[in-house]
This record gives C-alpha cells, sequence and structure tokens, in this order.
C-alpha cells in the first residue's frame, strides 16, 4: 500500500479547530458504540453528530477490530458526523473532520476502511489537503480505495480537484488515465478540453476513445475536428462507439452554442454511420416533429437501407402540414429513386388522398414492379389474378416496404381462386404464403384458407401449425374438423390418431374437449391409452389457495380433515368448491393452469377415489409440478417440497389399498410457470390397474 | 370464401386481426410511419429475479433474449419461457442483439439508470422498473437520453394502469372532491436485519457485475437479490419500492407529473442493528408550490376508511371532500363513489391504459407517449431520492424543481449527484 506522509502541520490544525469535547464524554460515547445492547448504540449513535471530529479515529478503530454490530453503529456514527459538517453554515467544521478522515484513509491497515473515508471525504472535500490526499490515494495498492479516490476527486468542490486531474492523468497508466478522463469530464470545466485533445491520437485505443469521450461530453467545439476525423476512419474497431460520441458532441453544440454545426454533424451521420440506429436517432434530432424546414431531409431519409430510419422519416412526413409539404412529396416522388416510390405515394395518400389519385392510377400502370404492386393496392385492386406470380416474386426478394403488400395480393389472389373452387391450387398458395411471413393476420387469414381448402388428405400439413403460439387454436381446430372427414370416410383409426394428437396436446380445454368428443362419436375412448397404463384421470378438483411462503405444502387446510365434495369449505372470508374435471387428463397428467389460471405461489387439492375387491399392496408412482403431498385414507404417504418440473413416475411409493372405497387426496404446490400433476397405479411387479373412476 | 370449420372457440384476437386485413386500401394515417399493429414486438429482459420474470407472464411471446448475473435466475427464466433464446450474463451483449425492439429492465434500483441510457443509446425503446433511477442526476440523464435517441421509455408504476387509478384520477380532476390541498400517503415499516461480514460470492453469481456502477462493496447475501432493497446506497427502502408506486398515483391522480417539491422535510428512525440501513419509522413533508399543496409520506401511517385492511395507500384532501385509494402498485383500490364515477360530456379523461406492458409494447408500435413516461417516473423518483437524501442528512432541504438542484445547502448538492464506478457512464 502505497500512503502520503502525514504532515504535522495538518495534525496542529486539527488539534486548532476540532471543537473541545471532554475525553470522558468521548470515551462514554465510544464504549457505548462498542456496546452489545442495540439500544443503547441507537442512543449513542444519536450524539454522534455532538461529538464530532474526536470521534473518527475511535470510530475507525471499532470498525478495525470491533464486534460485529458495533463495527456496522461505528460506520454509520461515522457518516452521521460527516453530514452534520456539511451543513450549511458550518464550513468551519469541516476541515477538522476531513482532516481526521485523512488521517485513517492514509494510514488504516484495513483496505475496507480506507476505502470508506476516502468516499466520505467526497460528500465535504474539496479543500487542498483533502485533493492532494485523496490524489495520493489514487496510486493505493488495493484498486478499490483507488477507485473511490477518483469518485470522490470527481465530486468534490472546487478548482483544486480538477486541476489534481489533469496532474493524475499525465503521470498514470492507460487503464487508470482512462477512467480519470471521464472524472474529469464530468466535472464539466470547458478549459479542460486541451487535456483531451492532446489524447486523441494516443496509441491505446481505449485512452482514445476516452479522450474523444471526453471532448463530447464537454461540448466542446474543440471535439469537432478530432472526433470528425475518428469517425471518418473506416477500418477503426470503435468506430460504431465513436458514433455514438459524435453524436453525443452534435446534441450538445445543437442545443447550446453552435445549431448549424450540430445539424452539419447530424446530416454526416444520416449519410455515413453504419448503425441504424445512429441515423435514425440523427434523423429524428435533424427533423423534429413538425417542422416543416426538414421535409426535404426526410424525403432523404424514405431511401435509408433501414427500415426503422424509413418508418422514422414517413412518421415525421406525416406529421406534417401543409399544402407545401404535400407539393414536396409530390416532387419527391417524380425525383426519387424507383425503391422509395412506394413508400412516398403510400405517404402522400396518408397526408392527401385527392392529390394522390393522379399518382395512384399511374402507378397501377407503371413497368416498376413495387410501384405497381402499391399502385394496385392503393386503388382497391390487388386481388388481380395475373399478378400472381409477381407478387410472389416480390413477396420473396422485393424490397421491405412492398414484400407484405405483395404477399397480401397474393392471399387475394388465392382467395378468389378459391372462390372459383380451384382448391388444390389455392391450397398450395395458401401453404406457400405462411411460409413467407411472420405477420399475424397475414399467417391468420391464410392458415383459414388452407383449412377451406383442404382436403381430407391434406391433414398432415397443417401439423407443423399445432405448435405455432398464435395460430395453434385455429390449426387446432382446422385438424379436428378433416380428422372428422378422415374417420367419416372410414379410416377410424388414422381419424383417432390425430384427435388424441389434439385431445393430448397443450390447447386449451374447449378445443381438447371437443376432440375428445369426437373420440368418443368415432367410439374410441379418448382416455384409453392412458388408462391402460394405469393413469388415474378423473379427479375433483378446489383451490387455487394462496402460498405466499412456499411452505404452504406442509401447512393443514380442512380437505385434509375432511372432505366433503358438496359443501364449501374456507380459509377466512376465501370460499373454495369442489369441482369434477374430466377429460382433463387424456394423457394422463392432469395440467392445472387451465382450471385455476392464477398461477404463481399457490397450492391447490385433487381428490379422487378407488374401489378394490380386495385388500392389497400396489404402487402409486406420482410426479407433480412443483411440490406435492399424498394421503390415502387419510394417512399422508408422500411429501416432497421441490420447484420440479413434472416427470411421469418420478416418485414412487407403496401404498396399502383396504377392500372397497379408498380415499386418495393429492395436494399440489405451484412456485411459478408449468403446474400439473400425474398418479399412475400399478401392481408392485409393476402392470399397470386401471381403479380410478369417479 | 368463409371458412366453413365451425369456431366457438375463434377468439378475439383472430377476428382484430382479420379486420385488419379486410380494411379499405388505402391505409389510415398513421399507419405506414409506426410498425403494423400486430407486428411482433421483440424484448431484451435483464434482471430475472422476482419482478423480471414476473414480466415475462406477460412477454412470454415477445421475449428474444434473456439477460442476468445470476445463472440460477437466467436459467429459471428460460424455463419459463420455455423455448430457445439467447441467453447473456453480461447487459452489453443483450444490447447488440440488433434483432431486438426493447429491453425490460428489472435490475436492482442501481442499474437502472445506466441499463436505460445505454439501451436508448443502442436503438432499443426501454421498459424500466421503478424507481426510475439511484439519483437525480442519473433520472435526468435518462429523460435526457430518450428524447435524444427517440426512444419509448416507460418506468414500471403500473398502479396507473389499473382501473382503480383510473376512476380516481376522473373523479378528482373533474373536481369531486375540490381543489386537493393535502395528499396523505402511509406504508408500513422498514424491515430490520441483515447480517455483517463478507464472503466469496457463490459461482452462479457474477457480483462484480452485480455491484456494477456503486462503489464497491464484498459480497454479502444479506445484500443481494430482494435485500438490496433494504439497503440505503442501493434500494432505499419503503419509500423507493413502495413509494415510487403510491406517489406515482398521487402525481397521476392530481395531474401533477410536471410538478416537483420545493421543500421537503423527513425524519425517521434508524434500525437498532443490521446492515440494513434504511430507516425503520419515516415520515416526510413535501410542500409544493402554485399549485399550492402537501404530500406526507408516513412510515408506518395510519390506514384511513374504508381502506384499513390495505398496507399502503393515499388520501386526497380536498376543500370539497376526500379520496382514499388503497394500494398504489398492480392492485390499486378506489372507494366505489370514484369506481362507478362516469365522465361527464366536456369532461376531463385522464390517460387510459389498457395494462402497464401492454401500454408500452401499444407505444412501440405508435411511437406515442407511454401512461408512465420517464419524465414521470423521474418527477416521482425525485421524491422518494430527495425523501431519503433529507432523513439522511438529517435535514429540510430547500429543492428548486426547475434547475434540480438543492438551494443553499453545497454538500446537499452533491447527493443530487453519485459518481459512477469505472466503467459505467450515464
Amino acid at each position: 500500500m502505497k500512503t502520503l506522509t502525514a504532515l504535522p502541520c495538518f495534525v496542529l490544525a486539527v488539534g486548532m479547530t476540532a471543537p473541545l469535547v471532554g475525553q470522558d464524554r468521548l470515551e462514554g460515547f465510544l464504549d457505548r458504540i462498542r456496546s452489545e445492547d442495540d439500544l443503547e448504540r441507537m442512543e449513542a449513535r444519536k450524539e454522534a453528530a455532538s461529538i464530532g471530529p474526536r470521534a473518527v479515529s475511535g470510530l475507525a478503530k471499532i470498525i478495525e477490530s470491533g464486534a460485529r454490530e458495533p463495527r456496522i453503529t461505528a460506520r454509520h456514527a461515522l457518516t452521521v458526523i460527516v453530514h452534520h459538517a456539511g451543513r450549511p453554515g458550518a464550513a468551519a467544521e469541516r476541515a477538522p473532520v476531513l482532516r481526521e478522515l485523512e488521517k485513517v484513509a492514509l494510514s488504516s491497515k484495513l483496505p475496507y476502511l480506507r476505502r470508506e473515508c476516502v468516499w466520505l471525504m467526497g460528500f465535504i472535500g474539496g479543500d487542498g489537503r483533502s485533493v492532494e490526499v485523496a490524489a495520493g490515494l489514487l496510486g493505493d495498492g488495493d484498486r478499490h480505495v483507488a477507485e473511490n479516490a477518483r469518485l470522490a476527486l470527481e465530486r468534490f468542490a472546487g478548482d483544486g480537484a480538477t486541476r489534481a486531474l489533469v496532474a493524475a492523468i499525465a503521470r498514470v497508466g492507460d487503464d487508470q488515465r482512462r477512467d480519470l478522463l471521464y472524472s474529469l469530464a464530468k466535472r464539466g470545466d470547458a478549459r479542460t478540453a486541451g487535456v483531451f485533445v492532446g489524447l486523441c491520437e494516443v496509441r491505446s485505443a481505449e485512452v482514445r476513445f476516452a479522450a474523444l469521450e471526453g471532448l463530447a461530453r464537454l461540448g466542446s467545439p474543440e471535439g469537432v475536428g478530432p472526433l470528425t476525423r475518428a469517425v471518418s476512419r473506416a477500418d477503426d474497431p470503435m468506430r460504431r462507439k465513436l458514433f455514438g460520441e459524435y453524436l453525443r458532441l452534435a446534441d450538445a453544440l445543437f442545443e447550446g452554442s453552435d445549431r448549424a454545426r450540430g445539424v452539419e454533424m447530424y446530416s454526416y451521420v444520416v449519410a455515413n454511420a453504419p448503425a441504424d440506429f445512429h441515423r435514425e436517432r440523427a434523423l429524428h434530432r435533424l427533423c423534429p416533429r413538425g417542422d416543416d424546414a426538414a421535409v426535404d431531409q426526410l424525403i432523404t431519409g424514405l431511401d435509408d437501407s433501414s427500415v426503422r430510419v424509413r418508418r422514422l422519416a414517413i412518421r415525421r412526413l406525416a406529421a406534417l402540414e401543409g399544402p407545401a409539404v404535400t407539393a414536396a412529396l409530390v416532387r419527391g416522388f417524380e425525383g426519387a429513386k424507383a425503391a422509395s416510390r412506394p413508400i412516398l405515394l403510400r405517404a402522400l395518400v396518408e397526408r392527401d388522398a385527392v392529390a394522390a389519385r393522379p399518382l395512384i392510377a399511374r402507378a397501377a400502370a407503371s413497368d416498376e414492379v413495387e410501384l405497381r404492386i402499391v399502385g394496385l393496392d392503393l386503388g382497391g385492386r390487388l386481388a388481380t389474378l395475373d399478378m400472381e406470380a409477381r407478387y410472389l416474386e416480390v413477396a420473396q426478394s422485393g424490397s421491405d416496404a412492398v414484400r407484405a403488400t405483395a404477399l397480401k395480393g397474393y392471399v387475394l389472389v388465392a382467395e378468389k381462386r378459391l372462390e372459383g373452387g380451384e382448391k388444390p391450387r389455392s391450397f398450395a398458395m395458401f401453404l406457400k404464403a405462411l411460409g413467407l411471413t411472420n405477420d399475424a393476420t397475414l399467417r391468420s387469414r391464410s392458415l383459414r384458407g388452407m383449412i377451406s381448402a383442404a382436403e381430407p388428405e391434406n391433414i398432415d400439413a397443417l401439423a407443423p401449425f399445432l405448435g405455432d403460439s398464435i395460430l395453434a387454436v385455429d390449426a387446432a381446430n382446422g385438424y379436428i374438423a378433416l380428422a372428422v372427414k378422415v374417420g367419416a370416410g372410414g379410416d377410424v383409426d388414422a381419424a383417432e390418431k390425430r384427435l388424441m394428437r389434439i385431445a393430448t396436446g397443450t390447447f386449451p380445454r374447449d378445443v381438447i374437449t371437443r376432440a375428445a368428443a369426437e373420440l368418443r362419436k368415432l367410439g374410441r375412448d379418448p382416455q384409453r391409452r392412458a388408462r391402460a397404463r394405469g393413469f388415474v384421470l378423473d379427479w375433483f378438483l378446489t383451490g387455487p389457495v394462496q402460498d405466499a411462503d412456499g411452505q404452504g405444502l406442509g401447512r393443514e387446510l380442512e380437505p385434509e380433515r375432511k372432505i366433503d365434495l358438496g359443501k364449501v369449505w374456507r380459509i377466512g372470508p376465501r370460499r373454495y368448491r369442489w369441482k369434477k374435471l374430466s377429460d382433463l387428463a387424456l394423457d394422463g397428467r392432469v395440467n392445472l393452469l387451465p382450471v385455476f389460471r392464477r398461477g404463481t405461489r399457490v397450492l391447490a387439492y385433487a381428490y379422487t377415489e378407488l374401489d378394490v375387491d380386495s385388500d392389497r399392496e400396489v404402487l402409486f408412482k406420482m410426479g407433480s409440478d412443483d411440490g406435492m403431498a399424498c394421503w390415502v385414507n387419510g394417512e399422508r404417504v408422500h411429501y416432497v417440497l421441490a420447484g420440479r418440473s413434472l416427470v411421469v413416475d418420478q416418485d414412487v411409493k407403496k401404498v396399502k389399498l383396504r377392500k372397497g372405497k379408498n380415499r386418495v387426496l393429492l395436494k399440489i404446490q405451484q412456485g411459478e410457470s408449468d403446474w400439473e400433476f400425474a398418479l399412475r397405479i400399478t401392481d408392485l411387479e409393476g402392470e399397470p390397474l386401471d381403479l380410478g373412476r369417479n | 370464401m368463409p371458412p366453413k370449420v365451425t369456431r366457438r372457440v375463434f377468439s378475439k384476437r383472430t377476428f382484430t386481426s382479420l379486420a385488419a386485413v379486410a380494411a379499405p386500401a388505402v391505409f389510415p394515417k398513421g399507419f405506414l410511419g409506426a410498425a403494423a399493429p400486430n407486428e411482433k414486438v421483440l424484448t431484451g429482459h435483464i434482471g430475472l429475479g422476482g419482478m423480471g420474470t414476473g414480466h415475462l407472464n406477460f412477454f412470454r411471446r415477445h421475449v428474444g433474449a434473456l439477460c442476468d448475473v445470476d445463472t440460477t435466475h437466467l436459467d429459471r427464466a428460460a424455463k419459463i419461457v420455455g423455448r430457445y433464446v439467447p441467453k447473456h450474463r453480461d447487459f452489453r451483449a443483450l444490447l447488440d442483439q440488433k434483432d431486438l425492439d426493447g429491453v425490460v429492465i428489472a435490475t436492482p434500483d442501481h442499474w437502472h439508470g445506466v441499463m436505460a441510457v445505454l439501451a436508448c443509446e443502442a436503438g432499443k425503446d426501454v421498459y424500466v422498473q421503478k424507481p426510475a433511477s439511484k439519483t437525480i442526476e442519473e433520472g435526468r440523464a435518462m429523460v435526457d437520453a430518450a428524447e435524444r435517441c427517440g426512444r419509448v421509455m416507460q418506468v414500471g408504476s403500473q398502479g396507473r394502469s389499473t382501473h382503480a387509478a383510473f376512476q380516481s384520477a376522473a373523479f378528482v380532476q373533474n373536481g369531486n372532491i375540490g381543489r386537493v390541498r393535502e395528499v396523505n400517503c402511509w406504508h408500513y415499516e422498514n424491515p430490520v436485519g441483515g447480517a455483517a461480514g463478507v464472503g466469496p460470492a457463490p459461482s452462479n453469481l457474477d457480483w462484480d457485475m452485480w455491484v456494477g456502477p456503486v462503489r464497491y462493496m464484498g459480497y454479502n447475501a444479506d445484500r443481494v437479490h430482494f435485500n438490496f432493497r433494504w439497503m440505503l446506497e442501493l434500494g432505499g427502502g419503503q419509500i423507493r419500492d413502495r413509494g415510487a408506486h403510491v406517489m406515482s398515483c398521487a402525481f397521476f391522480i392530481l395531474d401533477a407529473d410536471q410538478q416537483g417539491p420545493v421543500r421537503v422535510e423527513a425524519t425517521g428512525t434508524p434500525p437498532r442493528k443490521g446492515i440494513w440501513d434504511c430507516p425503520t419509522k419515516m415520515e416526510i413533508k413535501y410542500v409544493f408550490k402554485d399549485p399550492d399543496w402537501t404530500m406526507y409520506w408516513r412510515q408506518p401511517g395510519t390506514p384511513v376508511a374504508p381502506m384499513q385492511g390495505k398496507g399502503f395507500g393515499s388520501q386526497y384532501v380536498g376543500d370539497r371532500g376526500s379520496l382514499v385509494v388503497g394500494g398504489g402498485d398492480g392492485g390499486t383500490f378506489a372507494e366505489a363513489r370514484a369506481l362507478e364515477y362516469e365522465i361527464p360530456a366536456g369532461g376531463k379523461t385522464p390517460y387510459r391504459s389498457p395494462g402497464h406492458e401492454q401500454n408500452w409494447v401499444d407505444c412501440i408500435r405508435s411511437r406515442k407517449k407511454p401512461i408512465m413516461t420517464i419524465e414521470a417516473g423521474h418527477a416521482v423518483c425525485t421524491l422518494c431520492v430527495l425523501g431519503n437524501m433529507s432523513y439522511r442528512l438529517g435535514r429540510a432541504l430547500s429543492w428548486d424543481p426547475e434547475r434540480e438542484q438543492v438551494i443553499g445547502d453545497e454538500e446537499a448538492d452533491r447527493l443530487v449527484r453519485r459518481p459512477n464506478r469505472s466503467p459505467w457512464r450515464i
């Protein structure tokens, strides 16, 4: 650890300026801070302000070697002393407190304490000695102490800290120099711009960047040259970050001393920045909402390669008012690149549909395919059959701005073909459209078309959409309808296979219920397979009960004492009913989320009765997400408190069943996310038993 | 041709979508400049503790990236999302993901400012949890960043988006209790605790990154995750946690987002032991001018009828009556007369939000202002910060809300800003 030599004159100064506090009082105070009694320490802490600087070294000793709680109180007491000395009108009290803090910061062997003291100095320091000490601690062997010294210098009042930072920048290594440059910039002294300019071309990329960043943060016009040179180097790996700083400086100049220079810099960014969000940001500043002086710049923005920049340009154009803007848009349309003309045409229609009418007519007959598509769309003639191939081509590889319109046209043509009875062709078109867009509206519409055009033999083409987060429900309903047709055509096994896929999938309950109903109509039991594996499928459920602390699994509630399925049970004012739910667990896993909806930190009970012909031992193979408990005939046979995912058969317990009716109660805990359980019963050899029918 | 499939379950969503496709060929004004109404908004989630995972319930379909300095949080969140998304431990990698439209920041408070500013500068829209920032300077930097970069920033004081807050605001702003002179907020106390000492951080946690922009401190389990809330320098206690909800509702109900206090005076009782240093009891008086009114934060305070059962809430005292609002966060409760109130023709209609997160997503698409802009979030957070500052310093503060300066108190004015540890900058 490097330390500065404490100067005798400062010790003398402390002695001269510290408030006179009797030694007895000071010792008494420190004794009470050391006390194991919480209340006594609290009372002592209140006194810290009046004791003042003379308590600092004693408190520091407690922090260094005291017991745990007194250490905490001593640190708080130090803070109280500092803040008290910092109050308005108490300038004379600050120096003695600072001198004491400095002594500890320079002498303590405990890095934490040195760190703490220099941090506290930051609240009230800034005079010559505190600056000198903090600057010295920049070289402390503990990097956290050195860092806190930098933070103190950044915070200190007065020019002394600025000068100290400038001096330190000249002597420290590159790593620390980077941070000191930042602190110097944060102090906001424009006179220090030269320090940064001098480091704009050094070898260390980090320091160079910090110097340029500093100039930007200072808002210094002296930064324009170095930053412009820096961002113009196309091969600079930090170029993107540098554009951020270039924009920072542009903002400062635009809002401050040199608006014209700011405009110039923004224009440079719009034309040259590699990152689209930088170009967007510059355009945002350059063309404030409603400023019609910016119309030409906005029209240029329509040619940007990034959709986010084009969108901004269009938004701002749409916000402009007046005939001059309309005229500028028409002018822009005539002179624009082919790629921009569709966008400009749309912008014009948004603003002035009448003025746009002749342009729409021209566009609809244009040789430029994309413009023609937009013209047809705006003219309400998108469902033009002979455009089918063009639509597909543009939808696959056209510009961002027109691709969606082309696909919309393609879907409209497919619908027209469907109306004309061309089912196979339209089916293929809808399927193709689904593969070309993520747009929910078009996908939904295409899927509907596809379902309408589908023949039973097309059923498996719907399968990929059963897992689509947006289309799943529609796809499932279409799948059910086609499966019914497959069954009606005589292939009941194939229909059952498809319907079971829905019935055991993760779909809304009414979709599952419908699939189950269709299976029954076909004479197939939707629960057959699960029962054959021994799953218990019919349950009475009640809940959800709040489980805020996650310990409710072990807390006894009424269903564990008595079950009356016909009656309401209560916890305080809340009422709970038992409800029977069939078709809930067609694959054996009972998903509780659709039943109870509320999905975090809750519990639910599931109850069923098992009939057996004679006393026997069986295996209960259980699983749950999250924890679970199980009672058989009132006796708890299983308990697992865990946040886990359900795995079928993850817990196996040997259970004795009595002849006749056996009561089985499960309690299922829910932390978050999925919430489900499963119970399968087998004999002791693992052979499934079908016992559970309520 | 309409499909033949019977679809009782056909969702409202689908009907809405179809209506959009069937719209006239000429697009409505604004269509082009905004993302299409149902265009997917992709979000990156930074901070996946309690609040962060809570957000996933809404954003599950939007999630495009996850980030946390604690891998157990990260893995748990990935399980909730249930499909592959990139996972990061360093949020800067997430900000580099070009496909993300916005970021949801639900880290401890001391990270909000740095992350939000860097997110804006990376071209992302931002949903940042409340309280907006750790210092007033940082909050101002967030406001400036959103404006400079043209970003949509929503602060997570979701009480404003509740029906109860809307009805209460309509009730009060249409003069039903006259001019409001006093707002009384109540909340229960801060806890006492936290064992002293430091040790090695668990391997799942990147401790240096967790500490981030605040001055270095050693690892202590009683500081991390939700416990940060009870450290003045990190979370700042109930005044910053629930205060940022309750006072957000107060500003919303009074339509006072543009106002700031001119005087703040706090008193409090420090905890008798433990490292958690937020005052257990606290009372703060905020004085506002033009219009003149006073707000009190009492911790604990006395719940006012008919909201006696609520642990926190606020009472609005006007010159023609009063209104009590329970809660203030996601659970906000209004009196029946406010809930049943119908805004008369020509009456004032407050901002109506479809839900706090949905409102942000809608605004990303429309580029309109959300209900809890960063300007409002900063104004509310300023109250919380000034309250704690006054308590720490042990004196009242005179505040210039225009310049955001403490008047006549140089030390207090230094606390308006707090230097950040390297390399974190705003």
